[in-house]
């Protein structure tokens, strides 16, 4: 089809085609539901006949003459015996029925009013402009009101109401009107009144809306398939269109013979089933039209509709060449702007490279190593075709490589294979945000998986329990630039929704750290080089803060860390490990405040507080003045350096780090034998109407509230005195207080209790009559009947407990997947709206159509990702630098 | 600014309807045309709580508060529908 399209097009109109112009429009009509000879040739006047194109290769168009492939078909159409409604427009018929006066065919309205609407209507189509009001609209406000009226103003005659019987039968008083008596009422509709129903009747009438004629598609939008056995097998619409043409025929035989009425009836409500199901075959309120197999016909509706539909899948959703899919894996030792590519993946996926006079020789040596391999164990990228400056691909093979390797030059295009360094797009489904997708360089690597940094796993929220990611390579040198400067990792460390790092430390990295540089930690020079080797580096080891330490001189890991640290940055903040309930004073005795000066960190531990996304001050500082490189180096070397030193110090946490004295789990049961009781007390207290409700809730509600009060206290309580035990040498607390994974709450409820479970906020009170479970009495309002556990995760829970905490646990699931299916669709729509708003150069913010949106983006010209949390300049930043931090 | 109730909720801004004599003054430095300008019914509360009586295609300047800049100025074409 590589002809020119002649004309240009300025203007389309949407409108209902006519019988008219269905038979204009057709290239044969359709008699015969036949559709192939005894010799597999197309039957004239059949179903598949050449005038409405080819779907075998040597035979031509009998309309066009083109070939198979060339030729998009050409449209035929089938007479209907007797008339039948355009299910898709029986609401619409409904409609103009009831707006209409049957004898006259006036609309029914005064003329004043008609005059009215028609003016509105005559305005917007004489305005070129875009509008958001339609010429729909204000027809059917004028049907509406229509509707409305009692009589009809011309002939002042009562109206009678039209119903319809979904999807195409409708009724009079009860009596049936056919598909003839419906056309022959819009028939009447004088063109003086169509333009207020929304017709503009130099176009179309109402009537075209019960069909007379059946269009048909060309052959090759409904191609025939031949199966193995040889069998040849039609489309569904073919199927449908089939059934169409035998019906109309037995009908218009049965008619013409005059057959009784009845039997006509029957056949007529056939065929107006089959031409429904032959648009739709999901209307409401028919059977589906199915198959021999018992699959539903998929007809022409539900090859557009929905996800699955020529829309969604086809046009809006696209599938690419040049990209890969695989599991992926983790690997600390790449960088975070780096993915790990296996080899077998890496020799499918090409750049196509310019020759030029600079990387001939280069490319020469890859043609070479494509067939002459120097080293078959290392990867050399190799090169399987050429583009010549003509034009034409080559594909070398083993014959013809030589001779193309030496008339290899400048102007050539060559598809190489991917190598270390190329630019690629990354990206892991559902892509929710802007960091779902980002560019990495290649590491060609063994293995089949891809390999990621465990920095990355947050912005494309992923892990590795079976995950797979989609890997594209970038084509044209635009394409690698751009990715190069916008979509690079290191880019989108900064966050443009809050002015933050998005993308740190997580997890053993923060764990790793803390152990490096918590307290008093030292390390022999031996420790202090291994770990210092990691981050390659290369200056001068510091002065030893432990020079007289037995076995020779000692650093400590802050004096490591601060190795990673620009010379000019001086902070002071608190730790994670912080007690929120101590003064400073204690603890900075507990050294839980960290203090940076000129680049050397000199108290306190680095944890969640310094490293992390979101909460990392070290890496916010880092990232927004230092730039996108530095921090993404800075990530990486605190990933090797956490590392290098859980490998000197380790970490490991196991069930005993829940173990908590036996007098401490004796003093929690006691705090919750306490609590029960007096839970119990105002329990009793409410049933004997003494009990008080508080300003502006019932006295039910006001029990509850006071209940819950009590067993969430009981429930702090016992984390107190669990927490209390677990101390900073549990390795369990050392990563929630750091902040690298898990909480004091998941822990006290480990060694501790549970505590109440709720659903809907509130305790748990659905169940049988009156009572939750039948282990307790009908309307046992007391903290056990209402879902209080009082175990611990580590003891076990008791029956009656374990139900209660798989009603919590349930909800919460249940939310997630209620929340994600919801929160999808706001975004979809959310996006919709503004995909195309673009922050122009001179700062609005404007639509395709050039209006602007916002005079300002964001009101005061600042990119967020350049801010700190929002705010454009950092003024106690700058207090501190000007007055020096004192 | 008169002192209809609508004017105090202080989540509906201040509304200046502007004089066809400086309408060009506000727009030409913004590099702006009327017509690219985000629009506001005619019927728009706001527009029928103000002293002089709006009418299509006069615009209107918006004092709004603004989270990030403190103030922030907006302007809006009228319309009928
Ligand atoms: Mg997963
Ligand atoms: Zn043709």
């Amino acid at each position: 089809m590589r002809e020119m399209i002649p004309k240009k097009i300025s203007k389309i109109d949407f409108a209902l085609m006519g019988p008219k112009e269905v038979r204009k429009l057709s290239a044969t009509k359709v008699i015969t539901a036949d559709t192939y000879d005894d010799d597999g040739f197309p039957i004239p006047m059949g179903l598949m006949d050449l005038h409405m194109g080819v779907i075998e290769p040597g035979l031509r168009c009998k309309t066009s003459g083109r070939k198979m492939d060339e030729d998009p078909g050409h449209f035929g159409h089938i007479d209907l015996a007797m008339p039948v409604i355009h299910s898709g427009y029986s609401k619409t018929v409904k409609d103009i029925l009831n707006a209409t006066h049957p004898a006259s065919g006036r609309l029914m309205l005064t003329q004043d009013r008609i005059d009215h609407y028609d003016k509105q209507i005559q305005a917007l189509m004489d305005s070129d402009a875009g509008t958001t009001v339609s010429i729909g609209g204000i027809a059917s406000r004028a049907i509406r009101e229509a509707t409305k009226s009692k009589s009809c103003p011309h002939c002042g005659e009562p109206k009678i109401k039209v119903t319809l019987d979904k999807p195409t039968t409708f009724r009079e008083e009860g009596r049936k009107l056919t598909p003839k008596e419906v056309r022959s009422r819009l028939e009447k509709i004088p063109n003086s009144d169509l333009l207020c129903l929304g017709f503009n009747p130099k176009i179309t009438r109402p009537e075209y809306m019960v069909l007379t004629v059946l269009s048909v598609p060309p052959v090759p939008m409904r191609p025939s398939i031949t199966l193995e056995s040889g069998e040849r097998s039609e489309d569904d619409l073919t199927h449908k269109l089939v059934d169409v043409l035998r019906i109309n025929q037995r009908l218009r035989e049965n008619r013409d013979a005059g057959a009784p009425q009845l039997i006509v009836e029957d056949l007529w409500e056939l065929l107006q089933y089959h031409i429904t199901t032959y648009f739709d075959n999901q209307t409401a309120g028919i059977p589906t039209a199915r198959h021999r197999s018992g699959r539903p016909l998929k007809t022409i509706v539900q090859r557009l509709k929905g996800k699955e539909g020529r829309f969604r899948s086809n046009l809006s959703g696209k599938r690419v060449n040049f990209s890969a899919r695989t599991v992926i894996t983790p690997d600390p030792y790449l960088s975070i702007n780096q993915v790990g590519v296996p080899e077998l993946a890496a020799r499918e996926l090409t750049v196509p490279v310019r020759i030029n006079i600079h990387n001939l020789s280069f490319m020469r040596q890859l043609i070479k190593e494509n067939f002459v391999p120097t080293d078959p164990e290392k990867y050399i990228p190799g090169i399987n075709y050429m583009i010549r400056p003509d034009g034409r691909r080559v594909k070398l093979t083993d014959e013809n490589w030589e001779f193309n390797h030496d008339r290899l030059e400048p102007g050539f295009i060559v598809e190489r294979h991917l190598m270390d360094g190329d630019i690629v797009l990354f990206n892991r489904q559902p892509s929710l945000h802007r960091m779902s997708m980002m560019a990495h360089e290649v590491r060609i690597m063994k293995g089949k998986t891809f390999r990621i940094n465990l920095c990355v796993c947050p912005p494309y929220n992923a892990d590795f329990d079976g995950d797979e990611m989609n890997l594209h390579v970038v084509q044209s040198e635009e394409a690698r630039a751009e990715a190069r400067i916008l979509m690079r990792v290191q880019e989108h460390i900064r966050s443009p929704r809050f002015g933050g790092a998005v993308i740190g430390a997580i997890h053993d990295h923060i764990t790793g750290m803390f152990l490096l540089t918590h307290g008093t930690a030292s390390y022999d020079i031996d420790q202090t080089v291994r770990v210092l080797s990691r981050v390659d580096y290369k200056g001068e080891l510091p002065k030893p803060e432990y020079p007289k330490a037995e076995g020779g001189p000692r650093w400590s890991g802050r004096q490591i860390f601060s190795v990673l640290l620009p010379n000019d940055m001086n902070l002071k903040y608190n730790a994670s490990v912080y007690f929120a309930d101590r003064t400073p004073e204690e603890n900075a005795e507990l050294d839980m405040i960290v203090e940076i000066v000129n680049g050397n960190m000199i108290r306190g531990p680095v944890d969640g507080n310094s490293i992390s996304a979101f909460k990392g001050r070290i890496l916010e500082e880092i990232s927004r003045l230092q730039g996108a490189n530095a921090a993404k180096d800075f990530i990486d070397k605190v990933t090797r350096l956490a590392v290098g030193a859980l490998m000197e110090t380790g970490c490991t946490t196991g069930i005993d780090d829940a173990d908590v004295p036996q007098d401490a789990l004796n003093q929690i049961t006691e705090a919750q034998i306490a609590a029960v009781k007096e839970v119990d007390k105002l329990v009793n207290a409410y049933n004997k109407g003494k009990f008080k409700p508080r300003p502006g809730r019932s006295v039910e509600e006001t029990l509850e509230v006071e209940i819950m009060g009590v067993l969430g206290r009981v429930r702090d309580k016992s984390g107190e005195i669990a927490g209390w035990h677990l101390g900073m040498d549990n390795f369990a607390v050392i990563m929630a207080r750091s902040g690298a994974r898990g909480s004091m709450l998941n822990l006290s409820q480990m060694a501790g209790s549970i505590g109440q479970q709720a659903v809907r906020g509130e305790r748990i009170s659905r169940g049988y009559e009156r009572r939750t479970l039948s282990h307790f009495n009908k309307g046992d309002l007391g903290a056990d009947a209402k879902g209080f556990v009082r175990s611990s995760y580590k003891s076990g829970l008791s029956p009656t407990e374990y139900f209660f905490h798989s009603m919590g646990g349930r909800e919460g699931l249940v939310d997630t997947a209620v929340r994600t299916s919801r929160s999808g669709y706001m975004q979809r729509r959310l996006v919709n709206a503004l995909e195309d708003l673009r922050v122009k150069y001179d700062y609005t913010v404007r639509n395709t159509a050039n209006t602007v949106v916002q005079f300002q983006y964001g009101e005061d010209s600042i990119d967020p990702t350049k801010s700190k949390f929002g705010k454009a300049i950092d003024v106690d930043g700058l207090i501190e630098e000007v007055a020096g931090g004192k | 600014m008169n002192d209809n109730i609508l004017w105090l909720n202080k989540l509906v801004p201040k509304h200046v309807l502007l004089k066809e004599s400086e309408i060009d003054g506000k727009l030409t430095p913004l590099n702006i045309t009327r017509e690219q300008l985000p629009k506001i019914l005619l019927k728009d509360p706001a527009l029928k709580a103000l002293d002089e009586e709006a009418k299509q295609n006069d615009v209107v300047e918006v004092h709004r508060f603004s989270e990030s800049a403190g103030s922030n100025i907006a302007y809006r074409r009228v319309v009928e529908e």
